[in-house]
């Protein structure tokens, strides 16, 4: 911790930054953190005693472990394809020389988040299904002569989670790499660098926090997924968070689902501990 | 360098608001402890509006009573925990759900028992109609359809048995995955020649040893009955295993499909009163309003289920008659599925079946 005052920057005490930050805490404190912390106990119970029941039911079914790990794994999909498709768009977005025409790429990236999660999700059923957008024009082209079934499987639920998350992963990129000191840039090419090492050896590198961020926003907002999944998937993209759901909300063992939760909890932690080993996040935010 | 802070603030803040926009159920409110209206939960959409017009509109000229609808969407068990919690009852009713989770909400104490002294013009209903945390509002029956394209006059099928016999009906299938699977597996295990009242407790083994043959040829498992209307309609399926009220607003949309009666059964939806509520006795004569035969068959008309009082169908159009399970002539071919032997095991082991359902059924 640096409490220095150092060049022009103001850097503040440790008791100003918590007073600065202290509405953004009660908040939390309150509406996250004591439900969360509720949910510890609340699993520890089964039938009035304390016992670790729920905990031992959740290794024992062969079930709970299973879609756990397929969460994980359609969390991890969700994240790459995001990144793969939402780089570039970042890019252009930093560096397109018309400002107008990045004012509206911003734009696109920005609207699906005035419309809810459900409506786009019923929006990707109406393009899907049987007799949707898709199959009718591809029937109309004479490419394929009976619909395919597109929606109820793994690539509905990506292509819809991917839609969700894109802003996700594009906006941190975009806010790095629209900072960067584009010296650098300048330096390398006059050094003699192609524009294709230049990016590789500098802008890459450099925007490393923003790819950070964005992975992580976009990984663990996937593993707790619950409409897109529920509404575009079938009985193989089943998630955790409904078995979480049918547990609170049908079978009201509240008790479970809390274990559940705090597995879930445990399991982003550690999958993000991990992340942190390999990529290391604490370089990435260094200055 | 300013400007860019500034961009730097603002896509924060717009990220934290997106964040924000994620939660599904942004809805807030504030403790309730009098009131001079009923609040029901209803399931919404057509349903909810056949349950207005039928009942709660009526009642309301009636006595003067106001009551509002309220959708809950599936979250009832859930919400129902969270008032006892919280001693804030925002429902005084909830409506159709079915003996297992209702059993699992009076045991919880979640529900008011009925006070038969006011709601005492249940003699007329279904067997099993009146039970001590609920009364019977209307039956959703569970009966095989199929496309008759695919399977024209004479060979169509006939009972379950030809639902699992791919060989004689190829094509692909439909079927429910929206939680409460004993009564697929009870059909699996009917078309393995066992009778309803052999049925339970479940040989989870037979079962699906039988639903494993299936498995690759249910192209759909449905988890709304607009989802099932949907398949029906395009044709994408040949065969399902559907709802009553479903199979007959597919028809009524001019899907070329038919009903077979054979083997079907029906639950009952009942109406319960919530535990706490300061509504309970204007909460209690509206379930009583609500086993009128002239309403029943309102709401009927309405949405296609058939009410729980078997008198309603007198006050049906003749055409809609003959296709009310509890019509005379079907009266005998349907069976209610919480009345066959052991049936009470059904309401017990939910748990048990829902988590060996999902382990089967997400492979």
């Amino acid at each position: 911790m640096k409490l220095t005052q150092r060049g022009s920057i103001r850097h503040y005490s440790l008791l100003q930054s918590i007073l600065l930050a202290s509405p953004l805490l009660v908040l939390l404190g309150i509406f996250y953190l004591i439900p969360l912390l509720s949910l510890f106990p609340e699993s520890l119970q089964h039938e009035g005693e304390f016992s670790l029941e729920h905990y031992y039911h959740f290794f024992r079914e062969p079930l709970y472990g299973f879609i756990l790990f397929r969460t994980i794994r359609i969390a991890a999909y969700v994240t790459v394809i995001c990144f793969l498709m939402g780089y570039p768009v970042a890019y252009s977005m930093a560096y397109m020389k018309n400002r107008k025409l990045s004012n509206l790429l911003m734009i696109c990236v920005m609207l699906p988040f005035f419309t809810s999660i459900l409506v786009r999700s019923y929006a990707w059923m109406v393009i899907l299904q049987t007799k949707g957008i898709i199959n009718s024009f591809l029937i109309s082209l004479g490419i394929i002569d009976r619909p395919m079934s597109l929606l109820y499987n793994e690539m509905a639920v990506l292509i819809g989670m991917v839609h969700i998350m894109l802003p996700f992963m594009i906006l941190p990129i975009y806010t790095v790499l629209k900072n960067l000191d584009r010296n650098l840039l300048r330096a390398a090419r006059n050094l003699g660098a192609s524009a294709v090492k230049a990016f590789i050896k500098v802008t890459f590198p450099l925007s490393l926090p923003g790819v950070g961020s964005g992975v992580m926003f976009t990984f663990i907002l996937s593993l707790g997924f619950f409409i897109t999944p529920a509404l575009l998937g079938g009985p193989k993209t089943l998630m955790i968070s409904t078995l979480i759901e049918q547990q609170i909300n049908r079978l009201l063992n509240w008790n479970f689902a809390g274990a559940i939760s705090v597995i879930l909890l445990l399991t982003t932690i550690v999958v993000i501990a991990v992340f942190d080993k390999i990529v290391g996040l604490d370089k990435i935010y260094k200055e | 360098m300013k400007k860019s802070k500034l961009n730097m603030f603002f896509i924060s803040f717009l990220i934290g608001f997106m964040v924000l926009s994620l939660t599904p159920d942004g809805t807030f409110s504030a403790a309730q402890a009098e009131r001079d209206h009923i609040v029901v939960q209803t399931w919404g959409g057509k349903l909810g509006e056949a349950q207005e017009k039928a009942f709660f509109e009526p009642f309301t000229k009636e006595t003067g009573i106001k009551v509002i609808g309220v959708e809950a969407g599936t979250s009832v068990g859930g919400k129902l925990a969270a008032m006892q919690r919280s001693k804030n009852i925002e429902w005084d009713i909830i409506t159709a759900d079915y003996e297992s989770y209702n059993t699992k909400y009076y045991n919880k104490g979640f529900l008011e028992e009925v006070d038969y002294n006011i709601v005492d013009n249940t003699g007329d209903l279904l067997p099993s109609s009146a039970k001590k945390w609920g009364v019977a509002q209307y039956l959703e029956g569970i009966c095989l359809v199929y496309n008759t394209n695919s399977f024209p006059e004479g060979k169509a099928p006939k009972s379950y048995k030809d639902f699992f016999n791919v060989a004689n009906f190829p094509g692909p299938r439909a079927m429910h995955n929206w939680g409460g699977p004993t009564d697929n597996l009870s059909i699996a295990l009917m078309a393995d020649g066992l009778t309803p009242d052999q049925c339970l407790p479940l040989d989870y083994e037979r079962a699906f040893k039988v639903m494993d043959k299936i498995k690759p040829h249910i192209k759909v498992w449905y988890t709304s009955g607009a989802q099932l209307v949907q398949a029906l309609l395009d044709e994408e399926v040949v065969m399902a295993i559907a709802t009553d009220g479903r199979a007959k607003s597919a028809i009524s949309m001019g899907a070329p499909i038919k009903i077979v009666w054979n083997q079907s059964f029906y639950y009952l939806g009942y109406n319960c009163v919530v535990k706490g509520t300061p509504m309970k006795k204007e909460a209690m004569k509206l379930l009583k309003f609500c086993n009128r035969p002239e309403q029943q068959a309102i709401f009927t008309k309405i949405i296609g289920y058939t009410g729980s009082n078997p008198k309603a169908v007198q006050y049906l159009p003749v055409e809609l008659q003959k296709s009310q399970s509890t019509h005379p002539d079907n009266i005998n071919n349907v069976f209610n599925f919480m009345t066959i032997k052991n049936a009470q095991w059904a309401v017990d082991n939910v748990d048990t079946v829902d988590e060996k359902w999902n382990t089967w059924i997400a492979r």
